[in-house]
């Protein structure tokens, strides 16, 4: 709760702080001192600074993130359209990052320093290191160019977007239709998801490959496996049913982590596939200057991270070895 | 074989030596404080060996040659403006350090005096600064960057403020956790009782004891950090055109990067290189200085 307000207050000390005068702004480029002193009043801006806070704050409190000055649309509005292309993606992409992570580091641990090992540790250090952006255009010169396996970018084709319309349940285009039974649409969504996802997955797959290396690493020199192994249980049962389940915990942590920073990612991501989502919606934003949408976006991001976080400090308390 | 340690030898040298052992030990250490020293000579001797130093500090332009293929003449292609990729990335080695050094630099000037006050005096001033700490950590570190980016304006400089502000904390952090647990050993315990001024402690006896994790940790970002500004520099908040800044490079490259693969593989390949020199750098550090992975 206190980081909560805390990050509130933060975002907001940086739209105090900032060079520009937003009331100039929301005025327009050719208005006279009146109308900016007029735009001033509306805003609240010639309020003292912790009234202006308090404002602030309830109106976040209530939803009202504030008015975007390029989209004119309040700027929860726009989050909430945006917000599920994101999401999709990063969902996608975890757990990409999941299904190939894991089994590499398990593997890795119980073939240490062999061959596998040594290929593992490099997949994990190569993506921790690879930039992003590098990573999804080499992938689009691979696979789009070259090959021709996948679509450039966007999120459907363009005969598709405007032949049919898939009814917006979730905003989720997989699952709308999925359930909708739009098999063309699911098909097509899932070929243009494939490249970016595979990118946003780069990042995590390694963190998490080498996390559960080294966890299981640790757990496998403890004192009940030596004892399972010396009872003679085969390697798999002592691996998978024993070890595995104590060496989940570190690595959950840097899951969670890696979701928060991969939400960030995306802005990176999107850019490159124009992909329709939160990040293109910063993008457009950082370069003309939108700070209320900037501010939005940074409020939002950062609860949700906290949230995430608090998420994963709950689920580590279930661990009878954590609590206190 | 006989630690070079049980020799008298003058202590300076002998750590020197120590330090130079220590890392050869592992080869990927090795491997990765060679790349960076061949950097660092790189960026250093930039101007000598670049072909065409106009094309990278210059906003000389040469459209005759645009988009050409490597060759001999141009070893990494050009750019939709005739500019010498070479020449261009080679100097963005020089920009790339530059930032790294700079932004990790002053969020430690930051980071580690907050940490170092939080962790010796303990009690309130250590509660205010660890809950503005905590604030600044809820934000994913890229976040905060472009938001501060995107706030202060575009350009190189604010781009590495900005990047300062969202990394300070993390050392705030670590440097709190080591203060605290040298601050009851024994000769802090005697410089107190001897009556030493308290900042004097804090510089002379726990500030130089407590650096070791830091300087890894920073050595360890320095990659981040790199793709980070190179990450703002995409978005447009970082280095602005002509600077031969990977990043923006790989910005502009985005328009041609399919009929001109060269045009992104190569800066975007410096990059990798360095950043991946760097995290073994900072992996082999930390194993150097954390007793129970040190092989000796």
């Amino acid at each position: 709760m206190f980081v909560l307000v805390g990050v509130s207050l933060l975002t907001f000390m940086m739209t105090v702080i900032i060079p520009a005068d937003p009331a100039a702004r929301w005025a327009g480029v050719r208005a006279t001192a009146e109308q900016v002193a007029k735009a001033r009043q509306e805003l609240g801006l010639d309020q003292p600074l912790p009234v202006q806070y308090l404002r602030y704050l309830s109106g976040v409190l209530r939803g009202n993130l504030g008015v975007s000055v390029r989209t004119r649309q309040p700027v929860m509005v726009d989050l909430r359209a945006y917000l599920p292309a994101t999401a999709e993606l990063v969902v996608v992409g975890m757990a990409i990052s999941l299904a190939i992570g894991l089994p590499l580091g398990i593997w890795s641990a119980v073939r240490k320093d062999t061959w596998v090992d040594h290929m593992c540790r490099a997949i994990a250090v190569f993506g921790v290191s690879l930039p992003t952006f590098w990573l999804a255009m080499n992938l689009q010169v691979l696979f789009f160019r070259w090959l021709g396996w996948f679509p450039l970018g966007g999120r459907l084709s363009s005969m598709l977007e405007l032949t049919t319309t898939v009814p917006h349940l979730t905003g989720f285009l997989l699952l709308d239709s999925l359930v909708t039974g739009h098999w063309e649409v699911f098909g097509n969504s899932l070929r243009h998801l494939a490249l970016p996802a595979l990118t946003l997955a780069a990042y995590p797959l390694g963190l998490v490959a080498k996390q559960i290396r080294s966890s299981l690493l640790e757990v496998f020199g403890e004192d009940y496996i030596r004892v399972a192994r010396a009872y003679g249980l085969p390697e798999r049962v002592v691996t998978y049913s024993y070890a595995l389940k104590n060496a989940f915990g570190p690595t959950l942590t840097v899951f969670a982590l890696c979701a928060g920073y991969s939400l960030v990612n995306t802005f990176l991501i999107e850019a490159v596939f124009n992909w329709p989502g939160l990040g293109n919606y910063t993008a457009m934003a950082v370069t003309t200057g939108d700070y209320p949408a900037i501010m939005g976006i940074t409020l939002v991001v950062a609860v949700m991270y906290v949230i995430l976080n608090l998420i994963v400090d709950v689920l580590l308390a279930l661990d009878p070895r954590v609590r206190v | 074989m006989a630690l070079p340690a049980n020799r008298p030898r003058p202590a300076v040298l002998e750590q020197i030596r120590y330090s130079g052992y220590l890392i050869t030990k592992n080869s990927l250490t090795t491997v990765g404080f060679g790349i960076v020293l061949v950097l660092l000579v790189i960026a250093l001797l930039a101007p000598v060996f670049v072909p065409h130093p106009e094309h990278a500090v210059l906003g000389t332009t040469n459209v005759a040659e645009a988009l050409r293929p490597p060759s001999g003449r141009y070893l990494f292609g050009t750019d939709e403006l005739g500019r010498d990729l070479f020449s261009r990335v080679i100097y963005g080695t020089r920009i790339s350090l530059q930032i790294g050094t700079l932004a990790v630099g002053l969020a430690l000037l930051i980071g580690v005096p907050l940490g170092l006050v939080a962790g010796y005096l303990g009690g309130f001033v250590d509660e205010v600064i660890m809950r503005v700490t905590d604030i600044f950590l809820s934000f994913p570190p890229l976040l905060l960057a472009i938001a501060v980016a995107a706030l202060l304006g575009r350009s190189l400089t604010n781009a590495m403020i900005a990047i300062a502000i969202a990394w300070w904390p993390w050392y705030t952090r670590l440097m709190r956790g080591t203060v605290i647990s040298l601050r009851e050993k024994p000769f802090v315990e005697a410089a107190r009782m001897m009556g030493t001024p308290a900042t004097r402690i804090m510089v002379r006896h726990v500030l130089v004891n407590s650096l070791s994790p830091v300087i890894v940790q920073a050595s360890l970002d320095f990659g981040s950090v790199i793709l980070t500004s190179a990450a703002l520099s995409f978005l447009g908040l970082g280095a602005q055109p002509p600077q031969p800044e990977w990043g923006l490079i790989l910005s502009t490259a985005r328009n041609y990067f399919l009929v001109a693969p060269w045009y992104s593989f190569f800066p975007g390949m410096a990059m990798v290189i360095t950043v991946l020199a760097f995290n073994l750098v900072g992996d082999g550090l930390r194993e150097i200085t954390d007793p129970k992975t040190r092989r000796l």
